[in-house]
């Protein structure tokens, strides 16, 4: 039996007390799945990728990566796309291929820049000086050009353009290897259903209903876009 | 990791700082020009030295914003490397908290050091280019060294010299620990200032250092009495026991001793920002 | 573990408190008895010294000062400073007289009947020199004697040549060295008789002609080096200011202050850090607790090197 690439339990996190945003949270993924993490704001799924990806600590509970403990170590296998840019708005997006391959060894250089050179962004220009879809895609790109286990998306296809929406799809199912998984959160889920393997629903910090799409969608004959608005309406 | 976090660290703050250490060192050249001017030519009758004097009013202007200068750049890489959206790229890289901290920490050194180091060579500059006959302070300066080697060479028995190497050492060690002091206690007033504040973060950390100025200001002036009290009381009382051995010994501990002070917080103050990065942080 | 800890810190605080109290009771009173001529610190008697004219009391230590007090019956005080040179003379200040142990009068005794050790100074008191008796007898060239007019003996530049006793307190002027436009000159007073001195044993150079040795050679070379080497051995005398005034109430204050300051600066300030770090270090939700572990070490070597250093100054 493969060892899950994520693998979390009894996760707890609250910022207030009395006030917990992840309760007792149980979570796993095999390779080579694409999940859609779907809820209302404030359910606590970007608090879950934050955790993930180490931007946050958990009051309790475990998180595992392929098997391994959560710690800067695992963050090699890890790559997150955050849901606003996070760069040094100073450097040119050469300067930032060149920072993530200093610090990733599994940053694939080459893949980058043809992924630049197909959106027609121009390589030596200055971070500061692209629109905001412009520096989305640039971070898409960073993030999809690793050769990761785990690729954890907040909200990427949030503030693009449709056309970009496709694109930005495409990359993902694209670029990502058939043994590592793509946890994505969005609250677009008509436009991320036809890429995920898996879905999971979370309300009051806890997973309400999850399940393998493609199942769902043949037992109750509704799309996960219909099914989520009756779920939370 | 340490080298690749400093190697970025360094090349963030020193493209801004080069410029105005640069700048510095030109401006001492102008201002040695106008002390020169000055000391040939006061005694010329209705010579205003308007543009020297103005050069060296900006000279010291300019000493000053350096200093300045070098603190605001390295906040601001701590605070957008760390407490703003870049944060999230920063904190998600394989590389420990401590270490993206010490990273800080040795740049804040670096920089407090080179600052430092550009100020005395400016005020080198100057006073070399006063004329020969008239560096009666450059003279003064180098007649204070003279004979402070010359007493420690002649005056001091050889079974005493050892205590004031040991002496200067102790002092070199205490300006490194000084150097650091500044960097560290800039870095944990920040950390406070953003992590603990929700709203208003730029407001909370300006606050807490001015609030960590008057604190200090305080703190050490009320030591300073007690110093001065305390070696009177003990002087008073201890005084025809003493042998200049004993006293040597002393010495050597008071300095240790500040060493030591000065070590434990550091190591507080590190400790107080780790822990904040560790347990508060919270990127919006 | 915390019972442990505790504990060693009361230990600690108690010597902190403690170990002042040591030196407190080795304070001396200085007595001084009008009628016995004497002046005792409590250990040492010391008897009051009528010096000879021409000795000079010229003391080479820096000296502490000390309030005196009458143990005359009708309880006057009198406030007096004695300064004490070293175990075996004292000099009363204002008086001026000088009270010597009966080890100080055997060695006073044994420095007139030749034992002294000589230095060679410049008359502005600054030392130069050791000067054995050796450089003395060599400095005597019979082919390089001659007769000088002693009043142009007198300038700035004069080397005196004292001998001085075992306590290093009482000097005898043996000798000059005068520096002229033509070299160095030197003159055995104690070759000369009391014609060539005034009433106070000085050498006068009011009118006559003294026998002079011409320095040159090795010699020449020896009060060359000797000017160049010019080395201050005298320390300063430290006379009491207004401000230094130390009554008996001060005594209690300045030990009050000597145990306060040590207490808060080097104990209850880093026992906050110690207890925070220990609590730190012990606690699950710490990420990292080793680094706390090195905030302990760092304040429990505070609290011990304050309390090194007030250990140095008690015993």
């Amino acid at each position: 039996m493969s060892v899950p690439v994520i693998e979390c339990k009894n996760l707890c996190k609250s910022y207030k007390k009395n006030f917990p945003v992840l309760d007792s949270f149980d979570f796993s993924l095999e390779g080579g799945k694409i999940m859609g993490l779907l809820g209302p704001n404030g359910c606590g799924k970007s608090t879950f990728l934050k955790l993930i990806s180490g931007l946050l600590i958990a009051d309790s509970g475990t998180i595992e990566i392929c098997g391994i403990n959560r710690s800067e170590e695992t963050n090699k296998l890890i790559s997150y796309l955050p849901e606003r840019p996070y760069f040094n708005s100073k450097m040119t997006v050469e300067e930032m291929i060149r920072f993530f391959k200093t610090f990733y060894d599994d940053f694939d250089e080459l893949t980058a820049y043809k992924m630049l050179s197909d959106m027609s962004i121009d390589s030596k220009a200055q971070l500061k000086t692209l629109s905001k879809g412009t520096k989305e895609k640039v971070q898409l790109i960073l993030v999809m050009s690793r050769r990761a286990k785990l690729f954890l998306l907040d909200e990427p296809i949030g503030g693009v353009d449709p056309a970009a929406r496709d694109y930005i799809l495409r990359t993902i199912i694209g670029n990502y290897s058939e043994d590592a998984s793509v946890i994505i959160t969005t609250h677009l889920i008509a436009d991320i259903e036809p890429i995920i393997d898996n879905f999971a629903f979370m309300k009051n910090g806890k997973i309400f209903m999850s399940g393998v799409a493609d199942e769902v969608r043949e037992n109750t004959g509704k799309s996960l876009d219909v099914l989520f608005r009756e779920v939370f309406k | 990791m340490m080298k690749k976090c400093f190697k970025y660290d360094f090349s963030y703050v020193i493209k801004t700082w080069w410029l105005a250490a640069v700048s510095l060192v030109l401006i001492s050249f102008g201002a040695g020009w106008g002390f020169r001017n000055i000391t040939l030519y006061s005694a010329a009758p209705n010579r205003h030295f308007i543009l020297e004097y103005g050069l060296i009013v900006v000279y010291i202007i300019a000493a000053g914003a350096l200093g300045i200068l070098t603190q605001v750049l390295l906040s601001i890489r701590l605070y957008t490397n760390f407490y703003s959206d870049e944060g999230y790229l920063t904190f998600t890289l394989p590389v420990k908290r401590s270490t993206l901290l010490k990273s800080k920490v040795l740049c804040g050194f670096v920089f407090e050091l080179l600052t430092a180091l550009t100020i005395i060579t400016s005020i080198v500059i100057i006073l070399a280019m006063v004329p020969s006959e008239h560096k009666e302070y450059f003279n003064l300066l180098q007649e204070t060294i003279c004979e402070f080697i010359q007493w420690f060479i002649l005056d001091i028995p050889n079974s005493e010299k050892i205590w004031f190497i040991l002496y200067l050492f102790e002092m070199f060690l205490i300006g490194i620990l000084a150097l650091l002091g500044i960097c560290t206690t800039l870095y944990m007033l920040i950390t406070l200032g953003a992590t603990l504040v929700k709203k208003f973060k730029i407001g909370a950390i300006i606050g807490f250092i001015v609030g960590a100025d008057y604190v200090f200001s305080i703190i050490s002036v009320a030591a300073g009495i007690s110093f001065t009290l305390w070696i009177d009381a003990a002087s008073y009382l201890f005084e025809d026991k003493m042998n200049v051995t004993t006293v040597f010994w002393i010495v050597l501990f008071m300095f240790f001793a500040l060493i030591v002070i000065l070590s434990t917080v550091i190591t507080l103050f590190v400790n107080i920002t780790q822990g904040l990065i560790d347990r508060k942080l919270n990127l919006q | 573990m915390k019972k442990s800890l505790c504990f060693l810190l009361t230990f600690i605080f108690l010597i902190f408190l403690i170990t002042p109290v040591f030196c407190f009771a080795d304070m001396p009173v200085w007595v001084i008895s009008e009628e016995e001529k004497t002046i005792t610190d409590g250990q040492n008697v010391y008897f009051l010294y009528e010096m000879p004219p021409e000795i000079e009391f010229i003391p080479e230590n820096e000296i502490s000062l000390y309030k005196v007090t009458d143990n005359s019956d009708d309880d006057l005080y009198r406030y007096e400073y004695v300064a004490k040179i070293n175990d075996d003379v004292v000099y009363m200040h204002n008086s001026g007289e000088v009270f010597v142990t009966e080890e100080g009068k055997l060695q006073f005794k044994s420095f007139l009947s030749g034992e002294y050790s000589r230095y060679l100074y410049h008359v502005e008191h600054t030392s130069v020199v050791d000067f054995s008796e050796e450089n003395f007898e060599k400095f005597m060239v019979e082919e390089n004697k001659t007769e000088i007019d002693v009043t142009t003996l007198w300038n700035d530049d004069i080397y005196y040549i004292r001998a001085y006793d075992k306590t290093e307190c009482f000097a005898h002027k043996c000798g000059a060295v005068y520096k002229l436009d033509d070299g160095y000159y030197y003159v055995y007073y104690d070759g000369l008789d009391n014609s060539y001195f005034d009433a106070y044993g000085d050498f006068s150079y009011r009118r006559g002609i003294v026998t002079a040795y011409h320095l040159t050679g090795e010699n020449e070379k020896f009060v060359i080096e000797a000017e160049k080497n010019n080395v201050h051995r005298f320390e300063e005398y430290i006379y009491p200011e207004e401000e230094n005034f130390i009554g008996d109430d001060d005594k209690t204050k300045a030990l009050i202050t000597f145990i306060i300051i040590p207490v808060i600066f080097g104990f209850i300030i880093p026992v906050i850090p110690l207890i925070f770090s220990i609590k730190f270090a012990n606690s699950k939700k710490a990420v990292n607790s080793k680094r706390w572990y090195w905030l302990t070490i760092l304040s429990l070597l505070w609290i011990i090197v304050t309390l090194t250093i007030v250990l140095l100054f008690a015993l």
